[in-house]
């Protein structure tokens, strides 16, 4: 309770400094919810009235203003400002909630958003406003209908007073122990939450599986679909006998309750036809009271049916809150980004994966002069992602520190940081914008022609322009865009590359650029690069030696650690991994040459 | 109609009693509604005539233990209803998925299927599972109509009561007015269902008017959506960060939830104008109701009881017909989701019609050649979809245990070819022929039984490495499978319980994560184990470091001795120990022959081989290693 509370409290809190003519139409609108049963339980009883005692034109014409005009008042003031809560809600789902969880995704920290289970973390709190009719939205309506709810019950069990004191104390009652049966079957319902959604997510992964497309040749060529579609079964099978036992525990509680009301419906409606009997009330009293009784059960209902709705709907606030409570990158914003850095220097730097046993970098230093160009090479999981990646300031280093023209770099602000290099890496991603949208990252009019133009050139891009439909104006992504176009390997390796020049940053970055180039495109691609970049500086990871001999300086990384530092000569001489890595790679190519 | 109805014949075939229970809840869930109607009415009228207690003790005490009976049949009608419908949504999914197993691959990747997928997950977000959508609005629309019907059928009973004479029994002598009211049902009824058309046309127009401004607004909503997952997703992520994406994307964000706000007002506007037309209309049905009764009952032609029947049954049927048309609405805009179930299964239909037809066609008059394993014979092939011919009369023939290397530039339609090897693709014109048979008249499970296959983008299973490796869940042979993990180089880097080790941590905390060199190996060690006719590497080496590279070279030439073997490869240390190395270039077949003969030739291969060995040339004249 004191959860659903607190829940609530936090969502209100967002909203209130979100818009707070919101809580108005709220406010307004529960009241108005309120008022419309209690014209259906007294418009009969007075019309009643009024022909029992003979009423005369008058009095029937009062009658009749008072419940059209009041009435008509009431619904129509209902129904626009239900309309307008509505679109309200609509609103703070996409235009706050949303805003705030795209902001947080944007701005945390890289190494957060990385693990599967902040991921998973931000696919809940995302739950919380994907839909019109769950979440905060779903919350928020059936708070609405609560409150109304719970307004008319106090209105009916007034007018019941008026029959019994009783009366409502039996019917509270029935409220109570009502309640405490349901209790019994949320507690089993919660016991067995867990193997539930761990069933689900098994579900869901299978769905997935099955339903990719990539996967769809190794399920046909390994015959998968067999194994697949009987671990489906299993697994829903047993979710499904879950459910049973769920289930059956809410049939035990709702048959109890059905008793329960017939005890209390046999009570007050016996009572009912007594004081009829006996000349206590009226027939019009009678008619009045029955409704209030069949109201007060059908708006009870209600009242069961929104808390537990309520209880469901904010399951996503805890994870929303937990994601807004994530750390973002880089406070400090003092770097300007305009002087060109001399050096970067990492002083025994170590970093670990949150959660990870193991350093995946460990003691690692590191001095890059301006201008020069640095390979870092290593087997497989030597670290080498790992260390671009707290270069650029995507991770923070776990110990030591990285120095960027004297300057800690967890003192410079992330997005300066970021400013300072140009980064490609091996995947390309093509967003579904247009194409020198892709280039620059700004909107169109804010774009510097000139800059566009030489970094289209040196890029290789024109002849490639040329060929597409609408030139740089063409939007990328099939998917998106009826018209848009799937640049191919190579042409997103030149866009790449024209991303990097636009940006013009102090110093580049090139994780495994050419893995998927053939290599007369690979060839290319170095040889431009090598022009375009001369005077910067570089750090390129490449598993392809061959592309790094010419590099300033080798950086070999070995289970994280720095093996060996040198000229591509000087590696070959000094270590012995590098010799074998080299001899690795370049013998079929000396045997195959050889054989000419 | 027809989809509606594939729709339930599909969820009869997955849970036959589903409908059964949801009948029987909508049944006993209108029940009590309509006894708590007419019963009050009965006990007013025996009261007011003076009838005894046993009367009225009976009539309380059918109208508290109807409800409770049927409260309770409903309770376990609810259980089975619920369990049903858990069956129902996961037997759907399953129709899905075996949609993506089963239908013919080229299928797959059309973007038609994909775009339904897309609506399918949209719609259970937007109109709520396909069950939620039977049983509220399906069902609850039929428990409307009975008691539409029923209401109806009350009022209709009025009609009778417009020829009896005047009864003094509230008033004297009536008022004209009165009399005129209580004596016109017909014009009475005539203008209720005049108000009732009045209300559907208001609601149906402002619908109408949301439907548009929801269509008008959907393009921005794509677009909003594919932010949505550029933040999911964390490979973005770093891109995003990195290249300053940020401002761009805020600008974007901004300016869609400005236009979302407009939509918003604009839907508010259409809300407001329409709705109060509707409640206007709503509220005069009634009180035109309550002033006619009041006129009957003073004219003494109906009873006080039937003043609650009357009064009741008004605001019952404004509600019934409101709600009525809601879910009309609903079910439409449901389907209009859901209708995409059909549409798959229609697309798979499709598919298996094709394969039909090609079984039915034996007896091929062309011949293949008989000295080659496998021929590609005049050829052509382009994507479904696209007008742009991939291949266009291509020929190649591939001879038994020949080991083959494909080359070529990004976009030569390599990955193609063997995907049209393995008839992952139908051609256009042209065979292909496979150990002697067209593989047009082969079924697909015995095609591509013939191979083992490593594509680019792979895909393992979250399980053990065993099941992995061997391609079933259970039973698979131990020994087998570790001596390919051994073979592969992988056994020795494995925990102690070796291949029952579960790999990934999506499903299972205790999962270890390989790394990419470790997951091809992974990839490598499921082909061989399927011991198939023809062995295809589609990039074996594009993320492996020079060791690992250098390890699977060395396997491939070994393992692939017994196989008939394809490679792709850009890198052409992995190509250049092949019996024959083909040159692709835009489909057609530039260059074939051996390393040497290729050198030789001093064509496409020869510049390809001079741009990757010059470096590793370059330096070893001036280093010799070990």
């Amino acid at each position: 309770m004191k959860k659903i509370f607190d829940n609530l409290h936090y969502l209100c809190q967002i909203i209130w400094k979100f818009d707070k003519s919101i809580f108005i139409t709220f406010v307004l609108v529960i009241l108005l919810g309120a008022v419309s049963p209690y014209i259906v339980v007294l418009a009969p009883k007075y019309m009643l009235g009024a022909i029992l005692h003979r009423a005369d034109a008058r009095e029937w014409l009062l009658i009749g203003l008072v419940f059209v005009l009041g009435g008509l008042a009431v619904y129509l003031l209902e129904s626009v400002l239900a309309g307008r809560f509505k679109g309200h809600l609509s609103i703070l789902r996409n235009g706050c909630f949303g805003d705030m969880l795209t902001e947080k995704m944007l701005k945390m920290k890289y190494e957060l958003l990385e693990q599967p289970e902040i991921q998973e973390l931000c696919f809940r709190a995302n739950m919380l406003f994907w839909s019109d009719f769950s979440g905060m939205a779903g919350t928020f309506d059936s708070l609405k209908q609560l409150l109304s709810s719970v307004l008319t019950v106090v209105g009916f069990v007034m007018i019941l007073v008026g029959l019994h004191p009783v009366l409502p104390l039996i019917l509270a009652l029935s409220i109570v122990v009502n309640a405490a049966l349901m209790k019994k079957a949320r507690n089993r319902e919660n016991t067995l939450r867990p193997a539930l959604e761990k069933e689900e997510r098994e579900r869901n992964y299978l769905n997935e599986t099955m339903q990719d497309v990539a996967a769809g040749k190794d399920i046909r060529i390994y015959g998968l679909g067999g194994w697949l579609a009987g671990w489906y079964l299993r697994v829903t099978g047993e979710k499904e006998q879950i459910t049973g036992q769920i289930q059956k525990e809410y049939q035990k509680a709702d048959i109890w309750a059905a008793i329960l009301a017939w005890i209390r419906d046999g009570a007050t409606y016996g009572y009912l036809i007594y004081a009829m009997g006996n000349q206590m009330i009226a027939v019009d009293d009678f008619v009045m009271y029955l409704s209030c009784m069949t109201g007060f059960s059908a708006t009870f209902i209600l009242i069961i049916e929104n808390f537990q709705k309520i209880r469901q709907f904010l399951v996503y606030t805890e994870d929303f809150k937990k994601a807004m409570e994530l750390e973002e990158a880089g406070e400090e914003d003092a770097y300007t980004g305009e002087e060109p850095f001399a050096e970067i220097r990492m002083e025994n730097v170590s970093f670990s994966y949150p959660g990870a046993e193991g350093k995946a970098v460990s003691d690692v230093s590191l001095k890059i002069r301006n201008g020069e160009h640095v390979a870092i090479v290593g087997m497989n999981g030597a670290g080498k992602t790992t260390l671009v990646k707290l270069l650029t300031g995507l991770y923070e280093p776990t110990e030591g520190i990285i120095k960027i023209c004297d300057r800690d770099g967890k003192q410079i602000h992330s997005g300066n940081r970021f400013q300072m290099f140009s980064v490609v890496m091996q995947k390309i991603f093509q967003y579904a914008f247009s194409l020198e949208e892709n280039i620059t990252f700004t909107k169109a009019e804010m774009e510097d022609m000139e800059k566009l133009q030489k970094a289209i050139k040196v890029s290789g891009l024109t002849e490639e322009i040329q060929k597409l439909p609408e030139g740089l104006k063409t939007m990328l992504r099939k998917e998106y865009h009826p018209q848009g176009v799937q640049l191919s390997g190579g042409q997103a390796q030149k866009m790449a590359l024209a991303r990097a020049v636009y940006r013009n940053a102090q110093a580049v970055v090139l994780d495994e650029p050419t893995a998927a180039l053939d290599p007369i495109a690979e060839m290319e691609f170095y040889s431009r690069f090598k022009t375009v970049f001369r005077d910067k500086t570089c750090v390129i990871i490449s598993h392809r030696l061959s592309s790094v001999t010419t590099c300033d300086k080798i950086v070999l990384l070995d289970q994280g650690k720095i093996a060996c530092v040198g000229s591509h000569e000087e590696l070959l001489a000094g270590s012995r991994l590098y010799a074998k890595m080299w001899e690795a790679q370049s013998r079929p190519y000396r045997k195959g040459s050889g054989e000419k | 109609m027809k989809k509606y109805q594939v729709m339930i014949k599909k969820i009869y075939s997955i849970s036959h009693t589903y409908f059964l229970w949801c009948l029987l809840q909508a049944a006993l869930g209108i029940l009590t509604p309509l006894v708590l109607l007419f019963l009050p009415t009965l006990l007013i009228d025996a009261f007011l005539q003076g009838a005894g207690w046993k009367v009225l003790v009976l009539y309380t005490a059918v109208c508290v233990t109807v409800p409770m009976i049927a409260h309770i049949l409903k309770a376990v009608a609810d259980r089975k209803v619920q369990i049903s419908a858990q069956k129902v949504e996961h037997g759907l999914d399953h129709a899905v998925d075996d949609v993506f197993i089963h239908a013919r691959y080229e299928q797959l990747e059309k973007s038609e299927i994909y775009e339904k997928l897309q609506k399918l997950r949209a719609g259970k977000h937007m109109a709520g599972p396909v069950t939620g959508m039977l049983q509220n609005q399906f069902f609850g629309l039929i428990s409307n109509v009975l008691c539409l019907i029923t209401y109806l059928s009350v009022f209709a009973g009025l009609l009778f009561t417009d020829g009896m004479p005047f009864s003094p029994v509230y008033l004297d002598r009536p008022p004209f007015l009165v009399e005129i009211i209580a004596r016109s049902t017909w014009l009475f009824l005539a203008i209720q269902a005049g108000l009732c058309a009045l209300t559907l046309l208001a609601r149906r127009k402002g619908q109408k008017r949301e439907q548009k401004i929801v269509e008008n607004f959907s393009q921005v909503e794509r677009k909003y959506g594919y932010f949505v997952r550029l933040r999911a997703d964390y490979e973005n992520g770093a891109d995003i960060r990195l290249n300053g994406l940020y401002r761009f994307l805020r600008g974007e964000i901004d300016d869609y939830n400005q236009k979302e706000r407009c939509m918003h007002h604009s839907m508010e506007r259409n809300n407001t104008r329409f709705q109060t037309l509707a409640v206007l209309a709503t509220r005069l049905q009634e009180f035109l109701a309550y002033g006619f009764i009041v006129c009957k009952i003073l004219y003494g032609v109906v009873t006080l009881g039937g003043f609650y029947l009357y009064s009741n049954a008004v605001t019952r049927t404004a509600n019934c017909i409101t709600a009525i048309f809601q879910q009309i609405n609903d079910i439409r805009y449901a389907m209009s989701y859901y209708e995409s179930y059909c549409d798959l299964w229609e697309i798979k239909k499709a598919g298996d019609a094709v394969e039909e037809e090609a079984e039915q066609k034996e007896g091929w008059e062309e011949k293949p050649d008989p000295k080659a394993e496998i021929e590609f014979r005049n050829v052509s092939f382009q994507y479904p979809g696209s007008d742009v011919w991939i291949f266009r009369n291509f020929n190649l023939r591939i001879k038994p245990g020949e080991h083959i290397a494909i080359v070529g530039k990004n976009g030569a339609g390599k990955s193609t070819l063997i995907k049209l090897l393995m008839g992952l693709y139908e051609i256009q014109e042209g065979a292909i022929y496979v150990h002697g048979r067209n593989i047009h008249s082969m079924k697909r499970e015995e095609l591509y039984s013939l191979f083992g296959t490593v594509f680019q983008d792979y895909r393992l299973l979250d399980a053990t490495i065993g099941s992995n490796v061997s391609a079933v869940e259970e039973g698979y042979d131990t020994e087998k499978v570790r001596r390919i993990l051994k073979e592969v180089g992988l056994f020795s880097t494995l925990p102690e319980d070796g291949e029952k080790t579960r790999i990934f941590r999506h499903l299972n905390e205790d999962g270890i994560v390989l790394s990419g060199g470790e997951e091809q190996k992974v990839a490598i060690a499921r082909a061989l184990y399927k011991e198939a006719r023809y062995l295809i590497l589609d990039e074996p080496a594009a993320s492996l470091d020079p060791i690992a590279e250098k390890e699977i070279n060395e396997q491939m030439e070994r393992l692939s001795r017994e196989h008939t073997a394809i490679i792709i490869s850009h890198r052409l240390s992995s190509c250049y120990f092949c019996d024959r190395i083909l040159v692709l270039e835009q489909g057609k077949l530039l260059e074939s022959g051996t390393h040497r003969e290729l050198l030789a030739l001093g064509g496409t291969y020869a510049e390809m081989w001079i741009a990757q060995a010059s470096h590793y040339q370059s330096t070893n004249e001036q280093f010799v290693v070990n």
